[in-house]
């Protein structure tokens, strides 16, 4: 790869202690070449250096310096500079530096090149002091026919057009040799000509100026050839064969290197596989790519490759020799070869790693022999359907180990549980959802007696979840209901059994009235009374109207005898008593054949009562006659009977 | 010419007259009597960015640095400026720049930019 001009930039200093150029034009690009030309002096000074950055922090080296002081004592650099640019960029300007604590006169100029290398083929530089007209600087003979040259020759002399504006002459020509920046010394203290030229054949380079000087003048030249970059990057001219190192098992690949690896942009050498014997021996620098095996070059029909042995040679049955053409793939290992033993089981111990697998390529059948370990697999990574077989195993899962829904299909099957009990570990209500289905259980299955402990709690059911019919033996405990929580309707059948309220028991929350519908029926009451008390219950007193109120008398005429009472109240009792002295009669009665009493009343407030009294004494006498005859009939059928014993008897 | 404002840190944007490929800057120093800029520790950066599309964009174009005290040219004589020259490849059409000041204070009797 050629050297090539890319860019330059240059600039002038005076009393200054550093100069920075302006920015390239172009952007500079990583792994072109910069190389900075230097003439600098200032006066008076010392130990005169000076150095080189740039705006991309780029690492440089010096290689090339000349110093010269003039008579007046005016210190002069000659210097060349260089980077291979690992960063580039836009904006990209270079430093030139003195350390001189004055200020110095700098000339300078940097400029890029591509197809570059670091790499000095040679250097020359020289220094004439007095008067002169002419300076040179010879190189040795390059080793590389298309170096870059590049020079610098600085000038501190009081004679303008000294030289410094034409480019330099390489080997008595200046054809090729392209200026980078030429300043004449004339009114500052130093001046500059820097030239390149692109070699095209090796040899010695002379390098010269010629110029008009005074006595005082003082002039410096440096020169320095670089190689240029070879194709492919390898540096052809310092390959090397090393002497008979031989390729052996254990040679690392990256150190194979091929001999015959020539200059040029393309190996100009390929290796013959068909000539002698020493040219075809592996040594270090063969390119892997050249490697094949000289039995599968003549015989390509054979099935598998001969294998090398790693002690070949030491047995010559086995003198399987590598040769040139053995293809780098088919290389085997004689003990993998000569190996019949089965691999052991690869044990792979993944701490805080996990094995990612393409869908498919984990066979289909995993053992797991885990005692005291868990499976623990993110969500979806199992198959959808996990057979497992547990004879005599169980399942243990920890609480929310298993994910959302777990669907066992239990065909013929049946879950048994061991006594205990099931629970929620959060407290929460355990959730049983039959939906259209129903728990049968055959009998004797569930138990005989299902105790409910419900203190402070209740029974909720919704309507048509309990069975048709649900029998409570409730033997010395009683059923007490919240107000509102049995259903609609609730029939109790209490055949033989009694409703005991205690006192106060029955009751509207609602201020409403408790209506007590007795259809065909009769409520008797034992010793007591019904007392009725607020405002619905006051009976209006009968008040003629127009009349002077005189006080009411209530008559009762019972079979024409009349019973005057003052009040309501008693005439009521009055009425009350007559029943109870009927039922009274009844019961002394031998053959209670009564006709019911004529009744007469003189106020509408006692009609009710009166009629309510007649029809009760009428069915007391009626019922009382009926048992009467009831009781004759079954003493008829007594003697009857008694005397059909006694025949019988006869 | 161009007179450039140094009582700030900025340079303002000197608009060129014609478009030039090199300009010399030069700092006024000491003279042989003076003592406005005596000491070397005092320097001065000045920083120039260019433009070459009118003003719409610039690039470094160059900058020197240079110290106090007294510089001579060859024949022993005080130098009395200090000049940097930069060249280009392309004409400018704008520049600015910046001017700092380490271990001052500097007295300096002007600056000028000469284009070419």
């Amino acid at each position: 790869m050629a050297y090539a001009f890319v860019q330059t930039k240059s600039a002038s200093g005076a009393g200054v202690t550093s100069v920075t150029t302006p920015a390239f034009s172009s952007n500079t690009t990583v792994g072109n070449q910069l190389i900075a030309s230097t003439s600098a002096a200032t006066f008076p000074g010392l130990a005169f250096t000076s150095t080189v950055t740039d705006s991309k922090s780029n690492t440089w080296r010096n290689d090339a310096s000349q110093s010269f002081t003039n008579t007046s004592g005016v210190k002069c650099l000659a210097n060349i500079d260089q980077t291979i640019l690992t960063t580039a960029g836009s904006a990209h300007t270079v430093t030139f530096t003195s350390n001189d604590a004055g200020n110095t006169y700098y000339e300078v100029a940097c400029t890029e090149f591509s197809g570059a290398t670091s790499t000095i083929d040679q250097t020359a530089a020289n220094t004439v002091a007095g008067a002169s007209t002419s300076l040179t600087a010879s190189t040795s003979a390059t080793t590389n026919a298309n170096d870059l040259l590049i020079c610098v020759f600085g000038a501190n002399g009081l004679l303008s057009s000294n030289g410094q504006n034409s480019p330099a002459n390489v080997n008595g020509s200046q054809t090729g040799v392209l200026s980078i920046y030429a300043v004449a010394d004339d009114t500052d203290i130093t001046g500059i000509e820097s030239s390149y030229k692109i070699l095209s054949a090796t040899g010695t380079q002379a390098v010269n100026y010629t110029y008009t000087s005074d006595t005082s003048g003082a002039f410096g030249l440096v020169v320095v050839v670089y190689k240029a970059a070879v194709a492919g990057g390898v540096d052809n001219t310092t390959a090397r064969t090393i002497a008979s190192p031989g390729l052996k098992l254990g040679t690392p690949i990256s150190r194979l290197r091929s001999p015959v690896l020539d200059t040029g942009s393309a190996p100009q050498q390929s290796i013959n596989q068909t000539v002698g014997v020493p040219s075809r021996a592996l040594r270090l620098g063969t390119p892997v790519s050249r490697l094949r095996s000289s039995n599968l070059f003549d015989d390509r029909a054979t099935p598998a490759p001969p294998v090398v042995p790693v002690d070949a040679g030491a047995k010559p049955g086995w003198a399987i020799a590598l040769k040139l053409g053995t293809p780098v793939a088919l290389l085997r290992s004689g003990y993998d070869q000569g190996s019949s033993a089965a691999s052991p089981n690869v044990t792979l111990a993944l701490t805080g790693q996990q094995i990612s697998s393409a869908h498919g390529a984990i066979t289909a059948k995993l053992s797991y022999a885990l005692t005291g370990h868990a499976i623990t697999s993110s969500e979806g990574a199992l198959g959808r359907n996990l057979s497992a077989a547990l004879s005599g195993q169980k399942i243990t899962s920890a609480e929310g180990t298993l994910s959302y829904n777990l669907t066992f299909g239990l065909t013929g099957q049946k879950a048994t549980f061991t006594e205990g009990t099931i629970s929620s570990s959060t407290g929460g209500n355990v959730t049983l959802s039959l939906g259209g289905q129903r728990i049968t259980s055959a009998e004797g299955s569930l138990a005989a007696q299902i105790s409910y402990g419900l203190t402070g709690h209740a029974i909720t059911s919704s309507e048509g979840l309990s069975g048709r019919t649900l029998t409570y033996g409730l033997t010395g405990h009683q059923i007490v209901s919240g107000e509102g929580s049995p259903g609609l309707k609730a029939t109790y059948a209490l055949s033989g059994h009694a409703i005991t309220s205690s006192e106060g028991a029955i009751s509207s929350s609602t201020s409403q009235n408790v209506t007590v519908a007795l259809t065909g029926l009769r409520a008797l009451f034992a010793q007591g009374t019904i007392s009725i008390s607020g405002a619905d219950a006051v009976v209006p007193k009968e008040t003629p109207a127009g009349r002077r109120t005189r006080p009411q008398r209530y008559i009762v005429r019972i079979e024409g005898q009349e019973f005057i009472f003052q009040d309501l109240k008693a005439a009521l009792e009055f009425l009350d008593r007559a029943r109870l002295a009927a039922a009274q009669l009844v019961k002394e009665a031998d053959f209670p054949k009564l006709e019911p009493p004529r009744i007469v009343v003189n106020s509408r407030a006692l009609r009710k009562a009166a009629s309510v009294a007649k029809r009760e004494i009428a069915a007391t006498y009626r019922d009382a006659a009926l048992n009467a005859e009831l009781a004759m009939l079954f003493e008829m059928q007594r003697i009857r009977e008694d005397e059909e014993s006694i025949l019988l008897l006869l | 010419m161009y007179s450039i404002d140094m009582s700030g840190e900025d340079i303002p944007v000197i608009v060129l007259d014609a478009a030039c490929t090199s300009l010399l800057v030069s700092l006024n120093r000491n003279t042989e009597t003076d003592a406005s800029w005596p000491d070397a520790a005092t320097t001065v950066t000045l920083s120039l960015a260019v433009s070459y599309d009118g003003g719409a964009s610039y690039l470094p174009g160059g900058s020197f640095s240079a110290k106090g005290g007294r510089a001579f040219g060859r024949n022993g004589a005080v130098l009395a400026r200090s000049a940097v020259t930069f060249r280009y490849s392309e004409p400018i059409t704008h520049l600015k720049g910046t001017i700092s000041i380490t271990n001052g204070p500097l007295v300096s009797s002007g600056a000028t930019i000469s284009v070419n």
